[in-house]
């Protein structure tokens, strides 16, 4: 044991005393996810209000005069009506669309008026007029253009039915009111259990990684290793001691990230109008829950750890292990993206499976469909197998081919 | 306090070792059933020029490496079945092991008396008394990347003392050093056998050996060559220097390969 705590202690006091490393781990961290999110609402605040304060450029052709003394009284101006004389008018405007000078066409076809205005009693000679919209989807002046005026042409459509039919209530039949009934956690749950397994992957990946091979195949090659193993102490507890403090940092560093994610993300949602997709979000945990997480999360750390040593250990120099270090980082992501897709269904055996069934455990904890047995099978296939890299790490230690190349 | 017995130590070369030493063999023999022994109170030098298995004979003994055959015990402890026993019981030096650039020779010093479980007050008390006498105590704090060589090989020589070890190993504990700071590591290599401490020491340096070592051995390529005192060398060789008696053993024992 007093090896593990003299070597922990060395390692984060390496990592603390160094103000790069302290920058590029801690501080680092949190001016990205910060900058990134107030890059992002800046830049989409902007463009939403550059998008509403926008005079749409529409060209309504035929007017038929119910709609002018609507438009007039729903303060619906600045449309332009088109000479109709000019027979292509309709091609010129058309390209006024692709080239985004011109944000709308709509045509009135010529009998709307007369079969608008029929009454209810003579409808069967009537066909339903059709008003020919002209927009361009890949345009957001021409996409919000469109919408403000389907909103138009629904009051309008209201106005004209009350006018055939007396009430416009009469003719509407039914409304439907949605009701949302589930469990809110459950449903945050869902949404949170696909993402963690894969974040804390990659953070827990990207903090480590460095210092992992930094600390173990770096030591190596400058031949403090050596000095090492030259004491007293168990080569078990030397590799326990880089495992420990690999981790402690690991965490530290992945923490930081989401907590200024945590911080920055409603931020930018607030600013951007954005707080409904949030609400979502929320989720309460039990007290089994928490446990449940805690034990995994640890047991995952160590895993990834031991498997970021494991590499390093083995390698023979740091520019050996940070090119082994990149596939195996490629193949836990690719590993945490399959379990955002897939559900271990309750079947024991996939739970056993190392970085794949805790994957699918943390999913099952979050939805709270995980049962005790699964989530036994996950944590200690887990352990056990962070174990088992720790002692062919041990193995390794004692080995002069790894140690000395010999 | 040290026997050892029919050392041999083999090295499988690499594909790429095999291409830098131009040479078919899949193997190559360091060391060459080697036997000797050193007592307490003793200093020993392992004479030899470049390739010879010095480094290699002295990193067997401080378990690093395991003999191929034959086999070596430390104060009656094997250093293949009991290395923690040996290693507590050795201060070992060598240039390719180097301490830890960014941390200082003091944090150093504490660290790896932790390691040795050294009580808190003895080691503060050692650290005072080797660094005072190395001339360290004045850069302590500073970090090892920052001494300069004469600096880093001395806070090295102290902190492998750590542990106020009974046997002290230095591989060529001189090599880069000024002759001011080779005079201060050699007199206080002759302190520690006047404590009653066994002293081995490698070297090509003769006029080192002759001054500092009470018992030589010489190996050539691998081989034990001579063993004894200087005088029992001389004796044998016909010659009245340690120079002129290292190359009568070199012409005799080295031939040439191929
Ligand atoms: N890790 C290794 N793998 C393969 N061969 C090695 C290895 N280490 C040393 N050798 C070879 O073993 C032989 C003995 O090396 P060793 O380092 O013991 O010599 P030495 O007497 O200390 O030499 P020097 O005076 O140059 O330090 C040399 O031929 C060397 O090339
Ligand atoms: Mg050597």
């Amino acid at each position: 044991m007093y090896g593990i705590k003299a070597i922990v202690g060395k390692e984060l006091r390496r990592v603390f005393k160094d103000k790069k490393m302290v920058m590029s781990l801690f501080v680092l961290p949190v001016l990205m996810v910060v900058g990134i999110f107030a890059l992002m609402s800046v830049l989409i605040k902007g463009r939403t209000d550059d998008i509403e304060a926008h005079e749409p450029v529409v060209y309504i052709a035929n007017a038929p005069t119910s709609f002018e003394s609507f438009a007039s009284a729903a303060g619906l101006t600045g449309y332009i009506e088109p000479a109709l004389e000019s027979g292509d008018w309709l091609d010129n405007a058309k390209a006024g669309l692709l080239d985004a000078t011109v944000d709308l066409i709509v045509c009135f076809p010529d009998n709307f008026e007369s079969a608008v205005m029929t009454g209810a009693d003579e409808l069967a000679s009537v066909t339903i007029p059709q008003i020919e919209v002209y927009y361009n989807p890949s345009e957001d002046y021409s996409s919000q253009a469109r919408s403000v005026y389907q909103t138009y042409f629904e009051m309008y459509k209201q106005g004209l039915l009350a006018n055939r039919f007396g009430d416009y209530s009469a003719v509407m039949m039914f409304d439907v009111t949605d009701n949302q009934i589930q469990d809110e956690d459950k449903a945050a749950g869902k949404m949170l259990g696909m993402m963690l397994p894969y974040f804390i992957t990659m953070l827990i990946f990207a903090g480590a990684m460095g210092l992992g091979v930094d600390m173990i195949a770096g030591e190596k090659e400058r031949g403090t290793l050596a000095t090492m193993l030259l004491s007293p102490v168990n080569r078990q507890q030397i590799v326990l001691g880089k495992v420990f403090s690999l981790s402690i940092l690991a965490v530290m560093s992945a923490a930081v990230y989401v907590v200024s994610m945590v911080a920055a993300v409603p931020a930018l949602m607030k600013s951007v109008g954005g707080e409904d997709a949030l609400s979502g979000l929320s989720i309460n945990f039990t007290g089994v829950q928490i446990v449940q997480i805690v034990v995994l999360m640890i047991g995952v750390v160590l895993l990834y750890v031991s498997i970021i040593c494991m590499v390093a250990v083995f390698a023979k120099n740091v520019k050996e292990a940070s090119s082994y270090i990149t596939p195996v980082y490629l193949v836990v992501i690719v590993v945490g993206m399959f379990t955002m897709y897939s559900s271990a269904e309750g079947v024991m055996y996939k739970y056993l499976i190392p970085v794949y069934g805790s994957s699918m455990a943390f999913k099952d904890i979050l939805t709270r469909e995980i049962t005790m047995p699964n989530f036994l099978a996950a944590a200690i296939s887990t352990y056990v197998v962070a174990a088992l890299l720790v002692l062919v790490m041990t193995k390794a230690f004692n080995s002069e081919k790894v140690m000395f190349n010999a | 306090m040290i026997e050892i017995n029919n050392l041999t130590k083999i090295y499988k070369l690499s594909s790429n070792q095999m291409k830098k030493l131009k040479t078919k063999n899949s193997t190559k023999v360091a060391v060459d059933k080697v036997s000797f022994s050193a007592e307490a109170g003793e200093i020993l030098g392992l004479l030899g020029p470049n390739g010879a298995g010095k480094t290699t004979t002295l990193r067997c003994i401080a378990t690093l490496l395991k003999p191929t055959e034959g086999s070596i015990t430390v104060q009656g402890h094997d250093t293949v079945s009991e290395p923690e026993a040996v290693r507590s019981s050795i201060g070992f030096l060598t240039n390719e092991i180097k301490l830890d650039p960014q941390f200082s020779a003091k944090y150093l010093f504490h660290f790896f008396g932790r390691l040795h479980k050294v009580p808190e007050d003895v080691l503060e008390e050692r650290r005072k008394e080797l660094f005072t006498y190395f001339g360290i105590d004045g850069f302590e704090d500073k970090k090892i990347e920052e001494l300069s060589t004469g600096m880093k090989q001395k806070a090295a020589i102290a902190v492998s003392l750590v542990h106020d070890p009974d046997i002290v190993i230095f591989d060529e504990p001189t090599s880069g050093l000024d002759i001011i700071t080779a005079r201060s590591v050699t007199d206080y290599l002759l302190e520690l056998k006047k404590k009653g401490k066994l002293v081995i020491i490698s070297t090509h340096i003769m006029s080192e050996a002759e001054k500092l070592c009470d018992r030589l051995v010489v190996i050539i390529d691998g081989k034990k060559t001579a063993e004894g005192t200087l005088e029992n060398i001389y004796e044998a060789t016909g010659t009245n220097n340690l120079e002129d008696a290292f190359f009568e053993l070199y012409k005799e024992n080295h031939k040439e390969e191929r």
